[in-house]
């Protein structure tokens, strides 16, 4: 049938996209996955759903836009909503002592990549595991605004809409957000706010 | 300007989200307060911690994302078309209907072309002001005339059944179809009948 083969063909052309899509971001999209939930199980979880809910609602992506943008919406709002009402958000209260991560969560924190930013090789593993632990103190919605300006690099427009609220929503939620990590680094690792040439 | 209003716009003005005006009244107040600069570096300090973790390797491969999209078989949305041979006699019933729509509803009381019709059927409504007849159109030996005013040409609309579906492949019998008698005036506009004689 000339219907069948054309409907083939279009979906064909639709799952190539998105696979070329998945492949090009999947690294940049579990990275954000994983400073959003904390760990790497839940991280596996939320990328997959959020692809899972990308390819079924694929024909709403407008391909004017940068695909990260849209999908970091996808994934940020699922993380908040769903994963919040299941109740797989890990609060941990600021008195608890840390917990120190095992061997199952060391190696999903690798070294960094040397070829993709040679910036990043700068900050020791246990800086980088303690921003990583403060960050997860914060409350989602703090989180999610501190992740997707800092890490994904946002505009604050662009996050409000991402998260569906007010500039001035993001602005003081990314405000207190950096207000509490600030205190919980300097509380473990005031030497990270000495003065240094860490730009 | 004061401290609490600078210290409360601190990370918009590291993240240069500020009016230009704004932006630049909150740098001279920095250059002058000692407490708010001490505030602002500890805070830029964080956001460059932030953007500095690293990139997460994920755990695993992004083929395997994609496989695992294809076993949940969700089907990407695309917009949606019946095949060809299901949706050709829709609109081929549709056409007939229309058809006979034109033809059952004459223009002018002169016309030669008369829709076979019946005996009128008064049939009284509940709001009793007015008063539709609906009349039946095989076969009519007289024709309603309104009386109200000579200006008026009276139009037989042919109604359709309120189980009427133009997307059915079965056709309403036109035998059966109900006629409503209105009024037409100048302008075009229909008014129901209030009154016929009948011979």
């Amino acid at each position: 049938m000339v219907y069948t083969a054309a409907a083939t063909r279009m979906e064909d052309e639709i799952q190539r996209e998105f696979d070329e899509l998945v492949r090009r971001y999947y690294r940049q999209a579990y990275n954000l996955a994983y400073r959003l939930t904390g760990n790497a199980a839940d991280a596996e979880d939320l990328v997959q759903d959020a692809f899972l809910r990308a390819y079924r609602f694929f024909d709403r992506y407008d391909r004017s836009m940068p695909f990260m943008n849209w999908f970091s919406r996808i994934m940020t709002n699922l993380y908040i909503d769903e994963y919040r009402r299941r109740g797989r958000l890990k609060t941990v209260s600021l008195d608890e002592p840390l917990q120190t991560e095992d061997g199952e969560e060391g190696t999903t924190l690798d070294l960094p990549d040397p070829r993709l930013s040679p910036l990043e090789i700068a900050l020791d593993r246990e800086y980088v595991d303690a921003i990583h632990e403060g960050l997860q103190q914060l409350a989602p919605e703090f989180r999610t605004a501190v992740v997707l300006a800092d890490i994904q690099g946002h505009s604050y427009e662009e996050i409000a809409e991402m998260m569906g609220t007010s500039i001035g929503t993001v602005r003081s939620r990314i405000h207190r957000g950096r207000k509490q990590l600030r205190d919980y680094l300097l509380k473990r690792h005031p030497e990270l706010f000495e003065r240094g040439d860490l730009k | 300007m004061n401290c609490r209003y600078v210290q409360s716009h601190l990370s918009a003005y590291i993240d240069m989200e500020l009016a230009g005006a704004e932006q630049q009244q909150i740098r001279a107040h920095l250059e002058t307060c000692l407490e708010c600069s001490a505030e602002y570096e500890t805070l830029l300090r964080v956001k460059h911690l932030v953007r500095r973790l690293p990139i997460v390797r994920p755990t695993c491969d992004g083929e395997v994302i994609l496989q695992r999209i294809r076993a949940h078989r969700v089907v990407p949305s695309m917009p949606r078309r019946l095949p060809f041979h299901t949706r050709w006699w829709r609109y081929a019933w549709g056409a007939v209907a229309v058809a006979l729509v034109l033809w059952l509803t004459p223009r002018d009381e002169n016309s030669p072309i008369r829709p076979l019709q019946s005996d009128t059927l008064t049939l009284p409504l509940t709001n009793a002001s007015s008063k539709y007849q609906f009349s039946f159109p095989f076969p009519r030996q007289s024709e309603p005339r309104s009386i109200i005013s000579p200006s008026y040409t009276p139009v037989h609309m042919p109604v359709m059944p309120a189980s009427f579906d133009p997307f059915s492949p079965f056709m309403p019998n036109p035998a059966l179809m109900p006629v409503v008698d209105m009024n037409q005036d100048r302008t075009g506009s229909l008014q129901p009948v209030l009154e016929v004689q009948t011979r």
